[in-house]
């Protein structure tokens, strides 16, 4: 098919995300001008005060610096447990290889908020991981690991790994594998074929699993609300409070709007960055 | 009232309330009432002992749809002015505040039709004209015993006896944002004189070293699981839900500000405006209080019933006497929040929580 | 030097891949094992041994999982379409704005699910107050929802596919005398077909668990599993909410790998 008939398929999703999402969050968003008069009730005066305190109070940026380090690191572990099993499917078609796909659909198969649950009973201070430290003496007193960042990233990452490899596999898979054999005809050992072929023509499943991880993590509640412990907090957690507990919608759509942003501006960036760097002789 | 005086009263409400029923039984028949509740195994007691006596007397279906009190109030801010998504709404009395401050909850109840609410004290039967509470939720503290006296820990006869260094890590504290407000607002009318001030249960909560934060109660019933938690400052009704795991729990209450001994928060049953089968939640919330429903309320779910004939009952098994108030004075010896003031500071107990405790 | 040094490379490979296996299942053992007693309140370990905790799942539940799996293919179904065609405009038409068309695409991957379900009951609300349909408490109204939800998850690997997409074999195929129709439907999608695939897996997988999207679009007797279980803990913890997750999570397992074979051939195919 030509290029502008392509061109047109587009008003079929726009449209759509236009009526439907677009409608909706603009309603949504619409509140951050406005003030709350408590527990759902909105004062529709427009003004810039609920942007402005967002501003002045260094609390929320740190929160929000706190959810960008933590969503990082998720993406960077994820990438790194994540390419490994793409290309171990990649190299075996065996039973084993198999059954590790399905753990992976499975894995992410289990309701959230119950994976949760089973982080919370493995991570308690009487639990199998303090059991373990303490039986190989390690450790004399458990650790606290329930409110930690390191519990909420544990968390994130299993939530996580299905949804980067599944991303990723389509791309893995795609790989010609003449290029791989080339490149072993030329006597590059597995470690130059791995860096040199097989990590850049992952590039683009890697950048779009990193940057889906990425947005999903900055606005995951479900995970770290309840490996939070209460003690740490997420900018997610932010929003649902107001949006939750004090029905200040008005606020949870200044936070939502500034996540969004947020989002948005290092997913155009790292876009950008992954177009400069892209081979050019793609197409 | 005797104990064989209140049974046969008892008695003939019931036989009065199935005799209605009959009647009531075409009138009602083929409609379905929908009720908004909490979830889990209080959905299915309400299921096997609310429903079958319901629908006895009336011939009409049940719907449930479950959640907490505030999700329940924001659905019905946003059917605000329409047809009502649900008939009956359970809420905890901090959101009733709210959703009648927005006029979102039927007012005018006629309570020739809610007989049962005789059994409750004055105060609860029509409460801002809008309906009765239907039990009530004793705010303290539960504690192991065993572990304590392992631990060779007095039983604690104060909030600061929980600041006690041997205690660091075994206190389990309800989030803010969680139900159990009223307890902080007791604390800080006892350290402060003024219950909207937070800063008396800041104070408290940062002396406690290492608590165990809950904002749910799963998390509360897994990491109890795990054994870390000696302590947990919240309501009479976890005592037996918890106990499942810890047979030897006490649940104590603290002489607070004035003369009160406890804290008291009210669970609500409410008719939501605009309800199409406003008559036919009358007949629920009657059932409700009923005094065999309320009885097995306290010994299946473990929470205080407002029908104090219910409450008499249940406070004769050893066990459920210091979960209930089976005397109507007692009332006056509950501290009980007072929203029109907790309510509108909120956002700001949020804030300083969060940055208090949230690191 | 050289063999031992290729052979660390499958070495590290198969270690790590371990490492990540066991990571993945040890929640799920853990909840498994959670699930095993009588019903009741879940503590670890059970006062006995006992399955009943299985056998006594109450019916609603089934509903409830189906109500979900409905959802989540209906929703999934419309996410593949949407999410193809502005992937391929993206990859192939020359779009002047093609950066914010590709932002406009992935917005819903980037405002957090809570906002979405407020935003969408604040949407619903306003539309039923001007006269619109009443959308709250629907089927319709969730799948709305859903759909524009799975949309970015299946352009954005389709997009990931096309980039290392040949499309001289479209002009081929065309000067050999193909339809346009003919070239996309013989030529373009069974090469895409995988990564379409791929994109639906987990559109779905993230459906069937979206509690923040659908808590406040759900009405009154309306079943759906992933409410479902977040509203049933809010009380209290019960083994059968362990057992009800890990036989989803088990049934979704047996019906990936019967589906594997098939799966695997197709990705074959396209390789």
């Amino acid at each position: 098919m030509s290029r502008h008939v392509y061109a047109r398929l587009i008003w079929a999703p726009i449209l759509y995300l236009a009526l439907s999402l677009g409608v909706a969050v603009f309603i949504f968003l619409r509140n951050s001008l406005y003030t709350s008069a408590g527990f759902g009730s909105i004062v529709a005066t427009v003004s810039a005060s609920n942007f402005q305190k967002l501003v002045s109070d260094s609390y929320y940026a740190e929160v929000l610096g706190e959810t960008i380090l933590v969503s990082f690191i998720v993406v960077v572990i994820s990438a790194c447990l994540s390419l490994p099993i793409a290309l171990y499917l990649r190299h075996f078609s065996t039973a084993r290889a198999r059954i590790y796909l399905v753990i992976v659909v499975a894995s992410s198969a289990m309701s959230l908020v119950v994976r949760a649950l089973g982080w919370i009973s493995i991570m308690n201070d009487n639990g199998p991981i303090n059991g373990l430290l303490k039986a190989l003496h390690l450790i004399e007193t458990p650790i606290a690991m329930i409110g930690t960042n390191g519990a909420i990233i544990t968390g994130l990452v299993h939530g996580f790994v299905p949804v980067f490899v599944l991303t990723l596999f389509p791309v893995t898979q795609a790989i010609d594998r003449s290029v791989e054999q080339a490149a072993e005809g030329l006597g590059a050992s597995r470690w130059q074929t791995l860096f040199t072929v097989l990590i850049p023509l992952s590039m683009p499943g890697l950048v779009s699993a990193s940057l889906i991880t990425f947005a999903m993590c900055m606005g995951a509640y479900t995970t770290p609300a309840l490996l939070a412990g209460g003690k740490a907090m997420l900018f997610p957690i932010l929003i649902q409070q107001q949006a939750m507990v004090v029905l200040n919608y008005p606020m949870a759509a200044t936070l939502a709007f500034v996540l969004t942003i947020i989002v948005l501006g290092i997913t155009w960036s790292s876009l950008a960055a992954a177009r400069y760097f892209e081979p050019k002789e793609a197409r | 009232m005797s104990g064989y005086l209140s049974r046969v009263l008892t008695a003939f409400a019931v036989a009065g309330a199935l005799f209605a029923g009959n009647a009531q039984a075409q009138e009602f028949a083929g409609k379905t009432l929908k009720v908004a509740t909490f979830g889990g195994s209080w959905q299915e007691w309400v299921k096997a002992n609310v429903e079958p006596k319901f629908k006895a007397a009336t011939g009409a279906n049940v719907e449930y749809i479950s959640g907490f009190p505030m999700k329940h109030l924001t659905s019905l801010i946003s059917f605000k002015g329409q047809a009502a998504p649900f008939d009956v709404v359970e809420l905890s009395d901090d959101v009733t505040y709210e959703a009648l401050k927005q006029d979102l909850l039927q007012t005018g109840l006629d309570m020739a039709l809610i007989p049962n609410a005789q059994y409750l004290p004055e105060p609860w039967r029509n409460m801002d004209n809008a309906g009765p509470a239907y039990f009530v939720v004793l705010q303290g503290v539960i504690y192991d015993a065993d572990k304590f006296k392992a631990a060779n820990i007095d039983a604690p006869k104060s909030w600061d006896d929980l600041a006690n260094p041997a205690l660091a890590g075994h206190v389990a504290l309800p989030d803010v944002s969680f139900t159990y407000r009223p307890i902080y607002a007791a604390i800080d009318a006892e350290k402060t004189g003024d219950q909207a001030n937070f800063k008396g249960s800041l104070d408290w909560v940062s002396s406690i070293k290492n608590p165990v934060i809950y904002g749910d109660a799963p998390t509360l019933q897994t990491r109890f699981g795990g054994g870390e938690i000696w302590a947990v400052v919240g309501a009479a009704g976890y005592l037996q839900r918890l106990s499942a795991k810890s047979p030897n729990l006490r649940f104590v209450m603290f002489p607070g500000p004035g003369k009160t001994q406890g804290i008291g928060a009210l669970g609500q049953v409410r008719i939501v405006k605009n309800s199409p089968n406003a008559k036919l939640a009358h007949y629920w919330i009657n059932t409700f209080l009923d005094t065999e429903v309320q009885v097995s309320l306290a010994q299946k779910i473990g929470f205080a019933p407002a029908n104090i004939n219910a409450a008499k009952t249940a406070a004769q098994d050893p066990k459920l006497a210091p979960l209930v108030m089976s005397d109507a004075s007692g009332l006056e010896k509950l501290f009980q929040a007072d929203w029109s003031k907790l309510n509108p500071v909120l956002p700001d107990w949020i804030d300083r929580w969060n940055r208090a405790v949230r690191r | 030097m050289k063999p031992r040094f290729e052979q660390g490379y499958w070495l590290v490979l198969e270690v790590v891949v371990g490492i990540a296996m066991a990571f993945l299942l040890l929640p799920l053992i853990f909840v498994a094992l959670n699930s095993i007693g009588p019903a009741g309140l879940a503590y670890f370990p059970p006062p006995e041994f006992s399955i009943s905790s299985y056998t006594t799942i109450p019916v609603k539940w089934l509903w409830s999982t189906l109500a979900a799996i409905g959802l989540g293919l209906s929703s999934t179904a419309g996410g593949a379409v949407l999410g193809t065609l502005a992937a391929l405009a993206l990859a192939r038409g020359g779009l002047r704005a093609r950066g914010l068309v590709e932002s406009l695409c992935r917005s819903p991957l980037q405002i957090p699910s809570l906002v979405l379900g407020v935003a969408f009951l604040q949407f619903y609300s306003w539309a039923a107050l001007s006269g619109g349909p009443d959308l709250r408490g629907s089927y319709m109204g969730l799948a709305i929802a859903h759909t524009a939800v799975a949309t970015p998850f299946v352009m954005v690997v389709v997009l990931a596919r096309l980039k290392k997409f040949d499309w001289y074999l479209e002009e081929a195929a065309q000067g050999l005398g193909a339809s346009p129709m003919q070239t996309f439907v013989m030529v373009t999608l069974p090469i895409i077909a995988p990564a379409v695939l791929s994109g639906c897996f987990f559109a779905f997988l993230l459906s069937i668990d979206n509690v923040p999207l659908s808590l406040f679009l759900v009405g009154a007797g309306q079943p759906l599993l992933p409410v479902d279980l977040f509203n049933s803990i809010q009380f209290d913890l019960t083994r059968t909410v362990y057992a009800v997750s890990t036989i989803v999570s088990a049934i979704t397992t047996v019906v990936v790998a019967t589906a594997f074979r098939r799966l695997t051939s197709v990705f074959a195919a396209s390789g």
